[in-house]
């Protein structure tokens, strides 16, 4: 029986472990013990065998392979790898312990810096509120470099179709017809008027605006865009700050905040909200909803009177507008069914069955047909059949 | 081992060096060829364990941690890539039994030329825990101090798996004979 102690002092004889006493004290025990003397041969020659086998050469290409095989730019100098120290433990000060709080700073730093990327990343795609796709496609249509006047009164044409009778009016006659309104009756019906400004705009956004992309925009910019901009793409604006176009390509506006346009050309603007027109040259709003319109003028407030009053009084005010009024030493013109009032010297020419009232002195040239009523002293000159009264 | 000296190396790999990282392989491919060979006993299948050992030195050059000798890294690197494919093929496979044969004594074999095969072959027999102490201790020569650094084991466990690895593979080769 081999105990584990004598197993030991085998081994540590095999690898010349045990100490020249060790080794004396070892040989006794293999003269009285044949058992331990067997084992302590076998695994003697087994050493010996195993420490006999002799290394083999590897394959005189293998330091080429190798070589060929790593990345020779993995790790730049010293200057260069600074930055990418940040990330990477560094051996470059490799007699020196990295200090455990300074790796720790750095670690901390690119954690933090990650996870603030990562919370930038989360934000922008599910949290920041991108506006709908349907909901920010646009047009500037027909971008042409050109000098254009500034915005006039009449360039800013809003529910013309309203408007259109009033407009070929006589101005003089309608804006006397409006100045002829109590003011608060204008001022309530500038009020309607901006209200209804505001709805029929959006309205015809909705129907105009589309009607136009499929059709207009599209073909201005497969036109113009393109002639005047060589292969132009669309051009995505964000943030619809103040903009500048030059040489603009078609271009699909997305987040219609409220902006303000400057030195646009010609624009179709598509899902504006709250915009602002200011200076602009000739725009078509598109999808326009809750749009500040400005210079709406008085004209054009005169206009809308104009064609919501009735015929009747536009009639009426026509015959006011040509009534004579507190007139002295006036003279009629071509006037049709004309009353004089206390008209004193007027001089009546051309006129067939004017009235004339309270008239003193008038002298009625030309006419047939006045009627000269309830007046004293009036002279009728050069005319045959006037009734004296 | 001069240790300053593969300390040395591996900073100025680490800077862009590629020479410095060539006088590595060039210390240690033979080493390192042997050990996989010793443990997969392919010729051709140590000399791809040895340029992945390096390659993967290579680019892990910034994990070395300096608590370890660079040559303890390297046998680590080498052990675990070979015992990975060794297990991944049957071990058996790979054995040619049919070599083994003859009798004689563990002198014969020591002067044959077929001994060193026959020694191969039997420490495949081992498992792998023993394998590598015998071929760390006999075929490489390290201490069991060394040793213990290569595999992250105590000294006294290298002691205690050498000594039943011995016992295993005499009986393994008696058995064969």
């Amino acid at each position: 029986m081999i105990t584990e102690k004598q197993i030991e002092l085998i081994h540590r004889e095999i690898d010349k472990l045990n100490s020249a006493e060790e080794s004396r004290a070892f040989q006794e025990m293999l003269s009285v013990n044949p058992e331990v003397k067997e084992l302590y041969d076998e695994l003697h020659t087994l050493s010996g065998m195993l420490n006999s086998v002799q290394p083999v050469e590897p394959s005189p290409n293998l330091k080429k392979l190798v070589l060929n095989s790593i990345d020779a730019g993995r790790y730049a100098s010293p200057a260069q790898s600074s930055f990418l120290s940040l990330f990477k433990p560094s051996l470059s000060n490799s007699h020196t312990p990295i200090n455990p709080q300074e790796g720790f700073m750095k670690s901390k730093l690119v954690i933090s810096g990650v996870l603030v990327a990562v919370i930038a990343v989360v934000y922008m795609s599910f949290i920041y509120p991108w506006p709908a796709t349907n909901d920010v496609t646009g047009t500037i249509g027909g971008v042409k470099k050109y000098n254009s006047q500034q915005i006039s009164d009449r360039d800013v044409q809003l529910n013309e179709h309203a408007l259109t009778d009033g407009a070929q009016a006589d101005p003089e006659v309608v804006m006397a017809f409006w100045k002829s309104q109590p003011l608060s009756m204008r001022e309530t019906f500038a009020k309607d008027v901006n209200a209804s400004l505001t709805k029929d705009a959006n309205a015809s956004l909705t129907k105009d605006a589309n009607a136009s992309l499929t059709k207009d925009a599209n073909a201005s910019l497969t036109k113009d865009a393109n002639a005047s901009v060589a292969k132009g793409e669309p051009i995505t604006m964000q943030k619809g700050e103040p903009v500048t176009m030059q040489k603009g390509e078609p271009v699909t506006m997305q987040k219609g905040e409220p902006i303000t346009m400057q030195k646009g050309e010609p624009i179709t603007m598509q899902k504006g909200e709250g915009n602002t027109i200011q200076k602009g040259e000739p725009i078509t709003m598109q999808k326009g909803e809750g749009n500040t319109i400005q210079k709406t003028t008085e004209l054009a407030m005169a206009i809308a009177f104009w064609n919501t009053a009735s015929i009747a009084q536009k009639q009426e005010f026509y015959k006011t507008f040509n009534d004579l009024q507190k007139g002295e030493g006036n003279t009629i013109q071509k006037g049709e069914g004309n009353t004089f009032q206390k008209g004193e010297g007027n001089t009546i020419q051309k006129g067939e069955a004017n009235t004339i009232q309270k008239g003193e002195g008038n002298t009625i040239q030309k006419t047939a047909g006045n009627e000269v009523q309830k007046t004293a002293g009036n002279e009728v000159q050069k005319t045959a059949d006037h009734d004296q009264q | 081992m001069n240790e300053e000296q593969d300390l040395k190396l591996v900073d100025d790999s680490l800077h862009g060096d590629q020479k410095a990282f060539g006088k590595i392989v060039d210390k240690y491919q033979r080493p390192i060829f042997n050990v996989a060979l010793r443990i997969l006993n392919n010729v051709n299948e140590a000399q791809d364990i040895a340029q992945e050992v390096f390659i993967k030195a290579y680019n892990n050059l910034p994990n070395f941690n300096h608590k370890y000798k660079l040559f303890s890294w390297l046998y680590r690197i080498a052990i675990n890539e070979s015992l990975n494919l060794q297990q991944s093929r049957r071990r058996g496979e790979a054995l040619n039994e049919g070599m083994i044969s003859g009798d004689g004594t563990p002198e014969d074999i020591l002067n044959n030329n077929e001994s060193s095969e026959m020694i191969n072959i039997a420490i495949g027999r081992l498992n792998q825990d023993y394998q590598t102490v015998i071929i760390l201790k006999h075929l490489q020569g390290f201490s069991y101090n060394q040793i213990g650094e290569i595999l992250g084991i105590p000294e006294k466990t290298v002691k205690s798996r050498l000594f039943t690895a011995r016992q295993q593979l005499k009986d393994i080769l008696i058995k064969q004979l």
